[in-house]
């Protein structure tokens, strides 16, 4: 059964009990939903295609016959894999074991763990559950995920994973926490939806994001007007010449839909924490997603201010950090550093990633006058620049977005310059950094400046790692 | 203004001029077999000798340009092993110039293909932890493909730093 969530009894501690130990049992009915949504479907393909010539209570029939038959399936299918689904901890590795048919088994080295995060899907929150994924070093495949544990025992087992990870000499995994004395209790039913997971370590948050300014800055931002202009342009359309306009309605809404998904819904609540190993974010409305953003692998940062944040001070930052899965829990909103704060708030966030290193105070190249060919407007929000500590890229007028690249990360410099802008006497500028976000680029800077900053560069990002090195 | 394009030190070392005659013979045969399809199909079936005329032209103009593209985008190729970074420069119209520090190369790849091996030479590709660095050296000869590898190879690891 399910270890019993006593604080002190830590069964995880014991010698390795042969037959390892099982999620939590109501992990049976998590996934039931997606069953009777798959029976919803095909009764709503039974109604599309059965013609017209059924009673309506046959159609109900069937409709009640399908979906309890889902349900039913789903419950019995969610029960096996429960019942054959055991994870065992021994002295090196935690290993999962699943599979009704065909047996798999996955197992995590301590010393290749990377990082334990909890999170809570929606299905699961239900329940009062939560999933502990663990990633790996390399590969694509590197997460292994328990679905579904109760809250106190997440925490219990992240714990000791990463001690376990921080004693086998993982690189990524710093000192844990002393200790977690003050834990919250799963148990209590608060109703709302926006509970707090006991996981959450009670360290003060250094940035927390308002609801009510986050549903405005995403009202405000480009990426949420151009489909709601679109909409708004089919509406007018609509009331001239009607018929077309709901078809082609339809893939705005869903664009307005995903960016709100990924902005509002999955950054609901957004909290920042300082953790030891790293930035520790909680967020989401719905499913409630605990991940934290490790200090040594953060490579680059990205500060985004759409034109209409500009007047009301807000800014959005985004974080590239190496070996992060291409995790697309809605629309790659886990690379967020910071989805709407003031500009203060995010320098000092960037400050707590990347010390010294202040974009504000680097000295840049400004993009000439003679390249406003390649962009009448923009060329005025074009420069790059570097100080002892980081190179900085400026460019975009709408969406103006400055990358921050620290010296210590940089992978490669790279000059280009096609025809036009031999012609008129300017070149790219980028800075590579592992994939990401992060793109920093000076573009149609004066080739005079080009040369000198990339060579400037190149030595700045040697001295770095020298410095790296050396301590 | 040119010396945006100017080797970090010394000259650049070119690649093989066997990369200029590669690619002259790629494109002589992506260009004539296609070509002389087209004009048999076309003389066969509709009999315009008019369009025949013109396929035949467009390939010659098409080869004839290629020729002097081939010479210009050889001796465009240059790298340069500096005593920190490797530099690669290509490209006549768009030129792009890439320095990668030794310290940051992941892996190096050789890759030659049949035709490339009949010719003795081979393709060098840096590989770091960022996608975006393609710093790719074709036409290199099969030695200095080899020699470079390894000398890549060899100081990555001793400069080498975590990402």
């Amino acid at each position: 059964m399910a270890p019993e969530s006593e604080p002190q009894a830590a069964p995880f501690e014991q010698p390795p009990a042969a037959q390892g130990q099982r999620t939590h049992p109501a992990s049976a009915f998590v996934r039931v939903w997606i069953w009777v949504a798959a029976g919803l479907f095909a009764f709503g393909r039974d109604v599309l295609e059965g013609g017209g010539d059924r009673s309506l209570l046959s159609v109900l029939w069937v409709g009640l016959a399908l979906v309890g038959v889902a349900a039913l399936l789903g419950v019995v299918f969610g029960y096996l894999s429960w019942r054959f689904t055991r994870y065992f901890i021994d002295g090196r590795e935690i290993r999962i074991e699943s599979g009704i048919l065909t047996r798999k088994s996955r197992r995590a080295p301590y010393e290749r763990i990377q990082s334990v995060d909890i999170a809570e899907p929606f299905a699961a929150r239900i329940f009062r559950l939560c999933e502990l994924r663990i990633e790996l070093a390399g590969g694509d495949d590197s997460r292994l995920s328990l679905q579904y544990l109760r809250h106190s025992d997440a925490d219990r087992l992240r714990h000791l994973l990463l001690q376990r990870a921080y004693e086998a000499g993982s690189q990524a995994v710093g000192a844990p926490a002393p200790s977690q004395t003050a834990e919250g209790e799963p148990g209590q039913p608060d109703g709302g939806v926006a509970v707090q997971g006991p996981h959450v370590d009670l360290s003060p948050p250094i940035l927390v994001v308002r609801p009510v300014r986050l549903v405005v800055a995403t009202l405000l931002s480009a990426e949420f007007l151009t489909p709601a202009a679109f909409m708004l342009v089919l509406l007018v359309v609509g009331l001239v010449f009607p018929g077309f306009v709901i078809v082609g309605l339809l893939p705005f809404l869903f664009w307005a839909g995903q960016v709100i998904m990924s902005r509002v819904i999955a950054q609901w609540d957004f909290t920042l924490r300082r953790a030891p190993t790293g930035l520790h974010v909680t967020r989401g409305l719905l499913s409630r997603i605990s991940q934290t953003i490790p200090y040594d692998r953060v490579q680059a940062v990205v500060v985004h201010q759409a034109a209409l944040w500009r007047p009301l001070h807000l800014e959005r930052a985004d974080v590239t950090v190496a070996g992060a899965s291409r995790d697309t829990d809605g629309g790659g909103s886990s690379a967020t550093l910071v989805p709407v704060a003031t500009p203060q708030e995010v320098r000092m966030v960037l400050g707590e990633l990347f010390a010294d290193v202040d974009p504000e105070t680097v000295p840049r190249a400004r993009a000439p006058r003679r390249s406003r060919l390649f962009a009448p407007i923009g060329w005025r929000f074009r420069s790059a620049g570097s100080d002892a500590h980081a190179f900085v890229a400026d460019r975009g007028w709408v969406t103006h977005r400055t990358d921050v690249v620290p010296h210590a990360k940089t992978q490669s410099v790279v000059i280009t310059q096609g025809p036009l802008q031999r012609w008129r006497g300017v070149a790219d500028l980028t800075v590579h950094t592992p994939d990401g976000p992060v793109e920093a680029m000076g573009r149609s800077l004066a080739s005079a400046d080009v040369r000198g900053l990339a060579e400037k560069q190149l030595a700045l990002a040697r001295e770095a790692r020298e410095a790296l090195g050396e301590s | 203004m040119d010396s945006l394009f100017d080797p970090p030190a010394g000259a650049w070392q070119p690649v093989s001029v066997k990369l200029r005659t590669l690619h002259r013979l790629m494109l002589v045969l992506w260009i004539t077999i296609p070509a002389v399809i087209a004009c048999v199909a076309v003389a066969l079936l509709l009999q315009w000798w008019w369009l025949v005329a013109l396929i035949a032209v467009a390939a010659v103009a098409g080869i004839v340009w290629g020729w002097l593209w081939a010479a210009r985008n050889q001796a465009a190729w240059g790298f340069a092993e500096n005593a920190e970074d490797l530099w690669v420069r290509h490209g006549v119209a768009w030129r792009r110039i890439v320095a990668v520090p030794y310290g940051r190369v992941q892996y190096v790849d050789v890759t030659a293909g049949p035709i490339e091996r009949s010719y003795g030479i081979a393709k060098v590709s840096l590989h770091t932890a960022s996608s975006n660095t393609s710093a790719v050296i074709p036409g290199v000869t099969a030695d200095d493909a080899v020699r470079l590898r390894d000398r890549l190879t060899e100081l990555g690891k001793t400069r080498g730093s975590g990402i």
